[in-house]
């Protein structure tokens, strides 16, 4: 009995350790089934017809939101002329999850056909291993260089204007918000820091929570770090502090740390922020719960009258990035982007893919736009008739912003740092650490990891 | 057949097939674990031999990996306390009745069959503050206003919720392993005991604890490292936040190694975790023989 329970002890505790360490093998097994979906068609239709090719999309951004139905759409159509491309599309839950997903696959050698990146430290590193398709030449050799916005293609650059990504998306970042509980305490939006932090303390003291933030994915809330150091420093801070080259305790830093732990500390943010995700933090916004919601243009049609319950109809308003005394950069100067980018695997790109890509640029501003979206290509919008007030009024902004933008914390820092802000800002914002030792913390983790990216 | 299972040859080819499955699944990972914690690999670069810089990093020097070892202390006392100690009480509480008992067996077994990510958007619910979850609003409905809160966001209590749904699961399949071992006790040992009157507190402890030992440590070592490997309902529900408040070493091997591209450094977590289960499963059998 003895011995059989310290085998069976053994035995059962070495299993259970299994499943951790096999993680990277199970990737690795999945991989191969979906490669094996991927390949070539059985040889006998061969035979028939040209051979059909199915090529992955791994999808980093809503599965169901407009730019991924967009290509999806575009894509089938493609399939009709072109039966031998087919493009297959498989997405993932939360951004953190994607990208962890993405680079098990590269590192395991299955990069997929397409898939979504930022032009970061990350995707450095595959350019620099030659992995991915050089999306400046492909335009140029599909003539349609000229047809996007030069910042949505400047967002997609690297520092040193290389460019390996598309863009699929187009937006300017605001503050949206509720236009009658403003109006009801007199307020108006703010134009300073200042001034926004006082707006959020009379909200506070009202009982209103002030700003809905959705921790989850972590970039929304490496956002409200950023801001500062953009007004005081246009992107140099950013820049500079990834490589080591700044430190976090300058005062653009210091600055930006004290906003975010000011923000959370005092409950300016909704209670339990760190696990509300993209689309609960949104609702609390529409459900008149939060006065203030920082997102991107593509949440507009989300405001439209049609979208929302009948109180919040015509109650909501935008104001822009604050600004400071002293800014470096103008107020029509603010977030940018034109989202993740689309990357194309070397490897497997061919004639084929080549043909689909060129009738996917073809088609894409039309059929995007006409799912209320701002696209990244300089489509005339002032065609498009019947859209909501809200989607005029974006436009205008759009046409009326500058030409610096802002460049977020996760597409310039290296993973592991990138990884570690993430997690501790939301601690800072809980109040968990002291601003200090917060910066501290920062600069040593950018000491240990930035060497190993930036060179 | 008789003929066949005396002759020792006989049996050991029959054990071969299982030893080569065994070997590769259990003891080739683990090797290989080993072979990378020597390496700093970031995934797409070539691999860099380090020696043993890893396992200096982890253990002198990471803060993050110390938290995550504590925590994931109070992680398996959670949930050893809530799988074998629950389990046992109502183990013992099912010897008692004959009508229904099967009903009840069925019932506390079935959180065993249902998926972690089930599980975890059934707790996601339970202690969401906004919408109001079951829990807040129990309490709030109990006059408990002051009680509640964010459960799975609180620095204080975000490591006690995730340990929860954890210990709940497997409450069950505990409860039907102890049944099992106390229905097997043979009735005449007990009545003895009572005729001689001892009291249902002695009988316990002198007579059934005794006799359900071995059975005892199995299920407190499957808890134990069952516990020590806990990954997916913590990861689910909070993904290790808020900051490292629920971080595991699981959690933070996977993290390391998928997240942060340092897959060297969470190999040599992941071998880490084999010692520290195979210590712990040590530990265990000797607390329990020297008792005895």
């Amino acid at each position: 009995m003895k011995r059989y329970a310290k085998w069976y002890a053994l035995a059962l505790s070495v299993v259970i350790v299994i499943p951790l360490l096999s993680a990277c093998n199970a990737n690795n097994a999945s991989n191969a089934t979906q490669n094996a979906a991927s390949g070539q068609a059985s040889p006998a239709a061969a035979d028939e017809k040209p051979a059909k090719k199915t090529y992955k999309w791994f999808v980093g951004r809503d599965v169901n939101g407009a730019p991924a139905v967009t290509v999806k759409e575009i894509a089938e159509e493609y399939s009709k002329t072109h039966p031998e491309f087919q493009l297959v599309i498989e997405g993932t839950g939360d951004r953190p999850s994607y990208l962890q997903k993405l680079r098990t696959l590269i590192a395991s050698n299955e990069m997929p056909d397409m898939f979504d990146t930022d032009s970061d430290a990350y995707a450095a590193q595959l350019v620099e291993r030659g992995k991915l398709v050089d999306t400046k030449q492909l335009l140029q050799d599909l003539g349609k260089s000229n047809d996007f916005r030069p910042i949505a293609l400047q967002y997609q650059q690297f520092a040193d204007g290389s460019m390996y990504t598309l863009p699929l998306e187009f937006g300017i970042e605001v503050f949206w918000y509720n236009m009658k509980m403003f109006k009801d305490l007199g307020i108006t939006p703010p134009t300073t820091f200042d001034e926004f932090m006082k707006i959020a303390d009379t909200l506070k003291t009202h009982n209103i929570t002030p700003i809905a933030v959705d921790g989850k994915d972590k970039w929304p809330v490496l956002r409200y770090l950023a801001l500062k150091p953009f007004r005081m420093t246009g992107n140099d801070f950013i820049e500079n502090v990834k490589q080591g080259k700044a430190s976090f305790t300058d005062p653009a830093g210091m600055e930006a740390i004290n906003f975010v732990h000011d923000l959370g500390s005092k409950g300016y943010f909704q209670q339990g922020f760190a696990s509300t995700d993209y689309t609960a933090a949104r609702d609390l916004f529409l459900a008149g719960k939060t006065a203030i919601y920082y997102m991107g243009s593509w949440e507009t049609m989300s405001f439209a009258n049609d979208k929302i319950s009948p109180e919040m109809k015509d109650n909501i308003g935008y104001f822009l990035m604050p600004t400071l005394d002293g800014a470096k950069t103008a107020p029509n100067d603010y977030f940018i982007n034109s989202g993740i980018g689309l990357a194309f695997n070397k490897d497997t790109f061919d004639d084929n893919m080549k043909g689909f890509v060129k009738y996917l640029l073809d088609k894409y501003p039309e059929a995007y736009t006409k799912k209320g979206q701002f696209s990244p290509f300089k489509y005339s919008l002032a065609k498009m008739d019947g859209m909501p007030d809200i989607f005029y009024k974006i436009q205008d902004e759009i046409a009326k912003s500058g030409t610096v933008f802002a460049v977020p914390w996760d597409t310039r820092l290296d993973p592991a740092t990138n990884e570690m802000l993430g997690n501790e800002l939301n601690a800072l914002g809980m109040g968990a650490m002291d601003p200090k030792d917060f910066a501290h913390e920062m600069d040593e983790a950018i000491k240990e990891n930035a060497p190993k990216y930036f060179k | 057949m008789e003929k066949i299972l005396r002759d020792r040859k006989a049996i050991l080819v029959f054990l071969f097939p299982a030893l080569v499955v065994y070997l590769f699944t259990v003891l080739a990972p683990i090797l290989w674990s080993m072979y990378y914690s020597f390496f700093s690999w970031d995934g797409i670069s070539p691999m860099k031999y380090i020696g043993f810089d890893n396992y200096v990093r982890m253990l002198t020097h990471d803060k993050t990996f110390w938290k995550a070892f504590e925590n994931n202390m109070v992680y398996v006392a959670i949930i050893v306390f809530m799988q074998v100690c629950l389990g046992l009480l109502v183990a013992m509480l099912l010897t008692t009745i004959h009508k229904g008992r099967e009903l009840f067996k069925t019932l506390y077994f079935t959180p065993a069959i249902i998926t972690s990510v089930a599980i975890s958007q059934l707790f996601q619910s339970i202690f969401s503050f906004e919408p109001i979850g079951i829990l807040n609003y129990v309490l709030q409905k109990f006059g408990l206003e002051v009680w509640t809160r964010p459960w799975l966001t609180d620095l204080k209590w975000a490591l006690t919720a995730v340990s929860v749904p954890e210990g709940w699961r497997f409450i069950g399949l505990y409860m039907i392993i102890l049944f099992t071992a106390l229905i097997s006790i043979p009735s005449d040992v007990e009545e003895a005991a009572h005729i001689d009157g001892a009291s249902s507190w002695n009988l316990f402890f002198h007579i059934k604890f005794p006799m359900i030992k071995p059975v005892l440590m199995v299920t407190i070592i499957m808890a134990t490292t069952g516990a020590l490997k806990g990954f997916d309902i913590p990861y689910l529900l909070t993904n290790g936040g808020p900051g490292r408040a629920t971080e595991l070493l699981p959690t933070y091997m996977y993290k390391t190694a998928f997240s942060r591209l340092d897959y060297g450094y969470g190999s040599a977590m992941a071998v880490f975790i084999v010692i520290e289960s195979l210590l712990a499963v040590a530990f265990i059998r000797k607390m329990m023989d020297e008792k005895s």
